[in-house]
């Protein structure tokens, strides 16, 4: 059977291609194994591998149940990387980034991520990818960056670019994130999750960053194509489950390292639409008060810190915040300072918090 | 990032012949001295009709195969590595990989720094410890290697670019070694080579790029 | 930042000199008293002056030396690289410092944030642990101040313990000896 169309427009009647073998070491195929390899070693010692095991365990049975057969084959890796994005290598290994664990609502929107994934494993698009680039280079004589391809197979951002291919490259990664698509969702279906999840992380995306001409949006197929696709898809498959509080419940103890990692990106306005998607807390108002702030938007900042207050799980930073927030006003910082050192007398900066007051 | 970069760096303008280079007051290894050899950072590449890069299992598992009985047939006392990960043995790979930058940099490269007047003086300090306390050895010897070869595709371009003017890149090998002298944690000899010949994957190739990789090791 | 000094180096028109043991002046503003191990980079674009003892890939003295409003810190920013504002508290240099460094791909953990002296005036040390995607973990110390609306900031980085230990006592001694003046501050500026 056809690799590329196994699974479609059957509704969940196809059948999976058989798990891989390892590859001769002499080919194409075996060379990239090797190396991704050598690379999930390094991964391994990472010190931006997240290792919590009750966070692994829960992203690693997510795969498992999308990738059925295939299961014993992937690795997942959580990566604390800011950005929204997962990738998979042709040897099994997966990689969720932070910033991908934190735009997803609930546990179906991630499923749709990493089944999407999975489809380019099961597609073995990592090779066809390599082979294309090959014969098309030949006919082109384009040089490529070889190490910087490797490093990012699967829902590849900067890849494309530093391989400096022309259009004629964009259109086959859209081919093929196009069938990624249609596994991914019929993964998803056949492991429970609701389908219709699989559009929406793609229009929160948008709706965040909507004149971002990112290469993300650049390789893959327009967005309104998709959501239409997707749709169909979705109506065709029926309904499913979201499991929005497990998902909220898994992430919590780390969603603030992935929050402060957010913050420091820079893209202020992203933030406060991510932000404005979840449920208000004190830890959301927190961070929205620090996005505001550096923005200069100092009241905003200040009237989000005071709503984060009446919360239980309001950071002590808030306190800190709120008080230079207040020195730049023109008030007075005391209650807030001493407030912030009452709650975290081993501050790092609270040499200079008493020197303030 | 740095990394990258120095790889770039190396591939830019490529000279002659590799330098040996021994630390001050360094000549030869101890009688008697044991020495781990490191887990080899190696990767061999192959580069097709149109410059695409890929990596080549095969020849990488030769090439590490080929390096390890080349130094084992030396004498001398070799300590295994030992299995199993260890995070502060893993600090002192990436500080040794940081150390080893520099030394390409600012002791074999066109950025030289005028305060170390031509020696090669560059330590790991007492961070080298770990090591030592891992695999009761006396010094480390790393070797890294990244080199490239023209597929028959690649080289038949290649002379049509000749005739028509065009220079296309054939392939470039470069590779270090270091060793390292862990109770102090001084590198006593370095080596490094880049060029365009050379070849690690069979034969009496290879033997002439162990040669030239280990010019001058002091054991 | 590192990565940017990487950018600097490839430029490949730089060299590296000898730094004078001794009084010195860097860009023509702040003047420091340093020992004989430093070297300097030479001929690299604008932005901030580069010392090292060992090599860049291991410890880097950087001197942002009256950075004004808008700009950052050192050479080739991104569109979304913070920028220094003239009413930046010493908390905003820091966040700054940080945001930096982590868009490099880097992480960033504050160990410190004290008042201090520097170049003169009433200003601001912090130390800090970054992690590099690849390399070793370095430790950070730097000093500040911001003076005429316009940022002074020396920033020692080096792979921890035994590098940075090695320049540290050093690195003190010279932001300790450091003194800006420039034409607008020399009057307020006591030797």
């Amino acid at each position: 059977m056809d690799r590329r169309t196994f699974l479609l427009g059957c509704g969940g009647c196809a059948v999976m291609p058989e798990r891989f073998t390892r590859p001769e070491a002499q080919s194409d195929e075996g060379g990239l194994w090797a190396y991704m390899d050598r690379d999930e070693e390094r991964l391994q010692r990472s010190p931006f591998l997240i290792r919590d095991p009750a966070l692994n365990a829960y992203v690693s049975s997510i795969a498992c149940r999308l990738a059925g057969d295939h299961c014993p084959d992937l690795r997942v890796y959580i990566v604390r990387t800011a950005q929204f994005n997962a990738t998979m290598a042709p040897n099994g290994m997966m990689q969720v980034w932070s910033g991908l664990l934190l735009r997803a609502g609930n546990e179906a929107q991630l499923a749709a991520i990493m089944g999407h994934e999975i489809g380019h494993y099961l597609l073995r698009h990592g090779v066809e990818r390599l082979r294309e680039a090959k014969s098309r280079a030949a006919t082109g004589q384009v040089l490529s960056i070889g190490l910087g391809f490797f490093q990012l197979l699967g829902a590849a951002v900067s890849s494309l670019a530093q391989l400096g291919l022309a259009a004629g490259g964009l259109a086959y990664g859209r081919d093929h994130e196009r069938a990624a698509d249609r596994i991914g969702i019929e993964l998803m279906a056949r492991a429970g999750y609701a389908p219709a999840e699989a559009a929406r992380v793609w229009s929160q995306l948008l709706e965040e960053a909507p004149a971002e001409q990112s290469i993300l949006f650049a390789t893959h197929p327009p967005l309104a194509e998709r959501k239409e696709v997707l749709a169909e898809a979705a109506a065709r498959l029926g309904g499913g489950h979201v499991n929005a509080e497990a998902y909220r419940e898994r992430l919590a103890p780390h969603r603030g390292a992935f929050l402060h990692d957010e913050i420091l990106r820079g893209h202020y306005g992203e933030t406060l639409v991510l932000l404005d998607r979840m449920p208000p807390d004190g830890e959301v108002l927190f961070y929205k008060g620090e996005a505001h702030r550096l923005r200069g938007e100092l009241q905003a900042a200040a009237a989000a810190y005071r709503s984060a207050e009446a919360y239980p799980d309001a950071p002590a930073e808030l306190f800190r915040s709120l008080g230079l927030v207040q020195r730049r006003l023109g008030r007075s910082p005391t209650r807030a300072f001493t407030r912030y050192l009452e709650l975290k007398p081993g501050a790092p900066d609270a040499e200079l918090i008493r020197a303030y007051l | 990032m740095l990394r990258t970069a120095v790889f770039v760096l190396l591939a830019i303008p490529l000279a002659a012949l590799a330098q040996a280079r021994l630390a001050d007051g360094f000549a030869q290894l101890p009688a008697g001295a044991s020495i781990v050899l490191m887990p080899a950072d190696i990767e061999l590449f192959e580069i097709s009709a149109g410059g695409v890069i890929e990596p080549r299992a095969d020849w990488t598992r030769v090439a590490a195969a080929h390096i390890e009985r080349r130094l084992r047939s030396r004498s001398g006392q070799w300590k295994e590595f030992p299995a199993g990960s260890d995070p502060a043995v893993d600090g002192v790979f990436r500080l040794h990989r940081a150390v080893a930058d520099a030394i390409i940099v600012h002791h074999f490269g066109s950025l030289k720094l005028p305060t170390k007047e031509g020696r090669l003086d560059w330590s790991l300090g007492p961070d080298a410890a770990p090591l030592a306390a891992r695999t009761g050895a006396d010094y480390a010897l790393f070797t890294w290697v990244r080199d490239t070869y023209a597929s028959e595709a690649r080289k038949a371009t290649m002379v049509v670019g000749a005739l028509v003017g065009a220079a296309l890149g054939g392939g470039v090998q470069s590779a270090y070694m270091s060793l390292v002298e862990l109770k102090t944690g001084r590198v006593v000899w370095f080596n490094r080579i880049r060029r365009l010949s050379g070849d690690l994957r069979e034969g009496d190739a290879a033997a002439e790029t162990l040669d030239a990789l280990l010019a001058g090791f002091p054991g | 930042m590192r990565l940017l000094l990487v950018l600097v180096l490839l430029a490949g028109c730089s060299t590296m000199e000898r730094v004078e043991p001794g009084r010195t002046t860097i860009r023509d503003e702040l003047t420091v008293t340093a020992d004989a191990r430093w070297n300097r980079i030479e001929g690299g674009r604008d932005g901030a002056e580069v010392w090292t003892a060992d090599g860049t890939a291991l410890d880097v003295l950087a001197f942002y030396v009256g950075v004004a409003e808008g700009e950052t810190l050192g050479a080739a920013p991104s569109e979304f690289a913070p920028r220094f504002r003239t009413t930046m508290s010493p908390h905003d240099i820091v966040e700054l410092y940080e945001a930096l460094v982590t868009q490099e791909g880097s992480e960033f953990r504050l160990e410190r944030l004290g008042p201090a002296g520097f170049g003169g005036r009433p200003g601001f040390v912090f130390e800090h642990t970054t992690v590099m995607r690849e390399g070793p973990a370095l430790s950070g110390i730097a000093y500040g101040t911001v003076a005429g609306g316009r940022l002074y900031l020396l920033s020692y980085t080096a792979p921890r313990r035994y590098f940075f230990d090695k320049n540290l006592d050093q690195v003190r001694s010279i932001a300790a000896s450091a003194l800006i003046t420039s034409r607008e501050n020399e009057a307020s500026a006591s030797p």
